[in-house]
C-alpha cells in the first residue's frame, strides 16, 4: 500500500518482440486522475492493435477507472493483469469489464 | 449468540471481539462470551489449576452471567467453589454495555484486565476482587482480558496491547498470544474493541477531495476492526457514491457544492451516508453513469438507498460489521 493516497503513477513499457505495450498503474485511480490514465493508455497504444494494463500495483480504483478501461476495450485488444484477490477483481466482475477484456491473474 | 469454549486456536465471535488460546491446545483455561439484552456483551476468562473445574466453572459462570448480567454474581461462583476455593480458580467477568460505553467487571484470584486507547496508552485496571468496578470506555478503546500472572507477564501483555491499539482486533490478538504463547502456562486472551466514534467529513464536491475521503475512511474502518473484504467493499461503495457526487452534483449548480461522508457503527452493522447539496441530474442525462455507480454500490453493501431532490442527493448504505 502506498501512503500517497489519491496519487497514481504510470509506467509505460513500449511494444517489443511482438508483445503489446504495457501500462503499469500504481496507487489510487479515481476521478481526479482518470484523464491522465486515459491519456497514458492512448499514448502507450500508438499504432498497436493491443494494449496490456498492469493493475497489480493499484491500491484503489472505482468505476471512473472502469469506464476508462471500457473505452479502451471498445477499440483495442485489451489485456488486464490483476492480483489474485482484492477489490479490483470484484470491480471487474461487477462492472462486466472481465467480459470485454482478457483478465490474467498475476501472483 | 452464546459460546463456551475451553480450548480453541481462535474462535468466531461477536463484532469487535477476538479470542486466542496459547499454546493451541491449552488446558485449564477457558473463556465465555454471550450477547445479553439491550446490546450488552458478557465476557469472562478463567484459569484453574484443577482441570476438572474448568468445564464446571465455565458453564456455571456463563449461566449466571447470562441470567443476571452481573459480574460480581458470576465471579462469586468461583469464589464459592468447594474444590480449593479462590486459590484454585482465577476468573474475571465483565459486562460491556455498548450503548452506555460502560465496562463493569469483577474478578477472583490474580488475573489481568487491561484497557488501551488508540493513542497507545494503557491502563491496568484494579482487579476488583469480589466487588464491582466499572470504567467508561472511550471510543475505539481496546479491552484485554487475559489469564497471565500479574507482574512481568501482565506488563508484557499490557505493552503488547498498547502497541496494537489501532490494529485490527484479530491481528492484535494474534500478536499478543504469539508472544505470550512462549510462556510455560496456558493462556487465553480475549480482546474487545469498542466502536469508534462516528466519522463525519465535509469537503468540496470536487475530484481532488476523493483521496481525502478515502484516507479518513480507511483509518476509521481500521479502528472498527472490520475484515479486509468488508473494509475494501465499504471503501469502494463510499468512494463510488462520493465520486458520483463530485462528478454529477456540481452540474448545473450555481453554488459551491459540498459533499458530506458519515460513518458509524450501529449494533452489528456499519452505516455510511454520502450526501451532497448539489443538483440532481436525471439518470438519462448522465448517460447511465450514475446508474452504473448505484448498481456497483448495491453489489458491494447489504442495503443501499438513494434519495434525491432539489436540495441534493443522499446515499445511505449499510453493511454487516464482519471481522
Amino acid at each position: 500500500m502506498t501512503d500517497q493516497t489519491g496519487t497514481a503513477r504510470f509506467a509505460v513499457t513500449p511494444a517489443s518482440g511482438g508483445q503489446p505495450p504495457v501500462v503499469a498503474v500504481f496507487g489510487d485511480v479515481d476521478l481526479a486522475n482518470v484523464a491522465e490514465f486515459e491519456e497514458t493508455m492512448a499514448g502507450a497504444l500508438g499504432d498497436s492493435p493491443a494494449l496490456t494494463v498492469d493493475l497489480t500495483g493499484v491500491d484503489y480504483s472505482d468505476s471512473a477507472a472502469m469506464r476508462a478501461l471500457f473505452g479502451m476495450a471498445a477499440t483495442t485488444k485489451l489485456t488486464l493483469w490483476v492480483r489474485p484477490a482484492g477489490h479490483i477483481k470484484t470491480l471487474l466482475g461487477i462492472s462486466g469489464l472481465d467480459r470485454v477484456a482478457t483478465v490474467i491473474t498475476k501472483v | 449468540m452464546d459460546e463456551v469454549v475451553s480450548s480453541a486456536a481462535g474462535t468466531a465471535c461477536a463484532p469487535g471481539v477476538a479470542v486466542r488460546y496459547g499454546p493451541a491446545r491449552a488446558a485449564g483455561v477457558w473463556h465465555h462470551l454471550a450477547e445479553l439484552q439491550d446490546d450488552r456483551l458478557a465476557v469472562a476468562v478463567g484459569r484453574s489449576t484443577d482441570p476438572a473445574l474448568v468445564d464446571r466453572l465455565s458453564s456455571e459462570i456463563g449461566a449466571v452471567l447470562r441470567a443476571t448480567g452481573d459480574p460480581v454474581a458470576a465471579t462469586a461462583v468461583a469464589a464459592a467453589s468447594p474444590a480449593g476455593g479462590p486459590a484454585a480458580a482465577r476468573v474475571i467477568c465483565a459486562v460491556i454495555d455498548r450503548p452506555a460505553a460502560r465496562l463493569t467487571y469483577s474478578s477472583v484470584g490474580d488475573i489481568q484486565l487491561v484497557v488501551a486507547v488508540p493513542e497507545a496508552t494503557h491502563t491496568v485496571l484494579d482487579p476488583a476482587v469480589g466487588r464491582p468496578a466499572s470504567v467508561q470506555l472511550q471510543p475505539a478503546t481496546t479491552v484485554l482480558l487475559c489469564t497471565v500472572e500479574p507482574g512481568e507477564d501482565a506488563a508484557c501483555a499490557a505493552e503488547l496491547l498498547a502497541a496494537s491499539a489501532t490494529m485490527h482486533p484479530d491481528q492484535a490478538a494474534d500478536r499478543i498470544i504469539g508472544t505470550l504463547a512462549g510462556l510455560p502456562i496456558a493462556v487465553v486472551a480475549l480482546l474487545y474493541r469498542h466502536a469508534p466514534a462516528p466519522m463525519s467529513l465535509t469537503v468540496p464536491a470536487v475530484p481532488s477531495s476523493l483521496a481525502t475521503v478515502r484516507s479518513r475512511l480507511r483509518h476509521w474502518l481500521a479502528l472498527t476492526g472490520a475484515d479486509s473484504e468488508t473494509a475494501a467493499d465499504a471503501l469502494l461503495a463510499v468512494g463510488e457514491a462520493a465520486s458520483n457526487a463530485a462528478e454529477h452534483a456540481v452540474l448545473g449548480a450555481v453554488h459551491d457544492v459540498e459533499l458530506t461522508v458519515r460513518a458509524a457503527v450501529a449494533g452489528a452493522r456499519l452505516l455510511f451516508t454520502v450526501s451532497d447539496n448539489g443538483c440532481w441530474k436525471t439518470p438519462s442525462e448522465s448517460s447511465g453513469h450514475r446508474g452504473h455507480g448505484i448498481r456497483l454500490i448495491k453489489a458491494l453493501v447489504d442495503e443501499a438507498h438513494l434519495a434525491s431532490g432539489e436540495r441534493g442527493t443522499t446515499v445511505e448504505m449499510s453493511k454487516e460489521w464482519r471481522q
